[in-house]
């Protein structure tokens, strides 16, 4: 920022500050999609920066199980939950974490005029149920999700990492052979119907408006960091921060690991999971300073490994792709 | 993660996914009879330096992923060749 305000100084009266922030600042960071590698290089560093702070990237599914068992608790039935001890969303580290990565996806999403409610046939909704449900299998068998199972996984040094990851390549392989042919169909039913062409379901003057919605999100998440802050639950307030942040990248570089895995073998197009790899590289030189050096522990983030490792990906990399990351 | 994140983009396929996601959470105790990581299904937590060093570690994680990158590199250019 510093930088900022002194290049607009040198640039004298060309242009006012507004015109300089939307021109060099603005639409550098949200009027063009980042370089995947920025994204690659970016997450890992947070990821090593939020393992110093409290933990990896990770807890997505435990989160998502936590909020089904209190709706389960909505309608009276107590049912214990896959991971660990129930705490309420808003003194949960893991659902603060996963609300704050959907906030900074929101963000990231007005801010470049992207958001937008986009409907479905009820064939894909049932297909995005089902995806859903055999991702919350798939993690249960595995341990945790992609992002715990795998990509901090083998930042962490577990053995499961790298089980996951075959069974991922498989999973997606399948479900990406699955998206190909269901291409070809709705190919061929388009080209007999034009009608069934999906129409703009966001006005123009709507989306003008995104950045100011934008805009607002991020006070929300400003604001809701300050009042963890201000109760003393430091750690809380840090981890909206942290989530924020992270949403903001996987949006604004669409680094995508659902598309890592399908690609590999289906359309061959594997820029996207070689910046995974790339990702990985740094991630396990800088978990590997922090474990050496007994910043944290060495166990962390290291899950049972097995057969059920392989397993579990092979499913969960077939529901992520069918529901369509 | 691709699921909250399409959801928060405005996809309504992933909030129903989401819900399904929620709503399996239900199922795995009752059905298996224990939490996640406990039971007969899970294998053993290895942290590669325990096996092999933290020198043999590095070396091999490093490796396996050079080695990944290097044969999707493959995959890609063989196809672009046909």
């Amino acid at each position: 920022m510093p930088f900022a305000i002194i290049t607009y100084f040198l640039k004298g009266a060309e242009m006012t500050l507004s015109e300089y922030f939307y021109n060099d600042f603005y639409k550098n960071l949200f009027g063009k999609t980042w370089p995947k590698w920025v994204g690659a290089v970016v997450l890992a560093l947070l990821n090593i920066l939020l393992f110093l702070y409290i933990m990896p990237l990770g807890g997505i599914y435990p989160a998502i199980a936590d909020w089904g068992i209190w709706t389960y608790k909505l309608v009276g039935l107590d049912i214990t939950p896959p991971w660990g001890s129930l705490q309420p969303p808003h003194l949960s580290i893991i659902s603060v974490l996963s609300v704050s990565i959907m906030l900074g996806v929101l963000t990231a999403a007005l801010l470049s005029k992207q958001f937008k409610l986009r409907k479905d046939t009820v064939g894909g909704y049932v297909q995005g149920f089902l995806g859903g449900t055999l991702m919350g299998i798939g993690s249960f068998i595995v341990g945790a999700c992609i992002l715990g199972g795998f990509y901090s996984s083998i930042m962490a040094l577990s053995l499961s990492g790298f089980y996951m990851m075959i069974g991922l390549i498989a999973g997606g392989y399948a479900g990406g052979k699955l998206m190909v042919w269901q291409g070809r169909k709705k190919a061929e039913k388009i080209l007999l119907d034009f009608k069934v062409v999906p129409k703009d379901t966001v006005s123009k003057d709507y989306k003008s408006i995104q950045p100011k919605i934008g805009i607002i999100v991020v006070i929300v998440l400003l604001v809701l960091s300050l009042i963890y802050f201000l109760k003393g639950m430091n750690l809380f307030g840090g981890i909206i921060l942290f989530g924020a942040a992270f949403g903001i990248v996987f949006q604004r570089s669409a680094f995508c690991l659902t598309g890592a895995f399908r690609e590999i073998f289906t359309t061959k197009s594997n820029g996207m999971i070689r910046n995974v790899i790339l990702s990985l590289l740094i991630g396990v030189i800088g978990f590997s300073i922090i474990k050496a050096n007994g910043f944290r522990s060495a166990n962390m983030f290291v899950l049972p490994s097995g057969w059920h490792s392989i397993i579990g990906g092979i499913i969960f990399g077939f529901g992520m792709v069918i529901t369509g990351g | 993660m691709g699921m909250l994140w399409r959801s928060a983009e405005g996809y309504i396929r992933h909030w129903v996914a989401l819900l399904g996601a929620m709503l399996i959470a239900g199922l795995w105790v009752p059905l298996y009879g224990y939490q996640v990581g406990n039971g007969w299904l899970y294998g053993p937590q290895i942290f590669l330096p325990d096996k092999l060093g933290w020198a043999g570690a590095l070396i091999m994680v490093l490796l396996t992923l050079a080695g990944c990158y290097t044969f999707f590199t493959w995959i890609e250019i063989r196809k672009k060749r046909g």
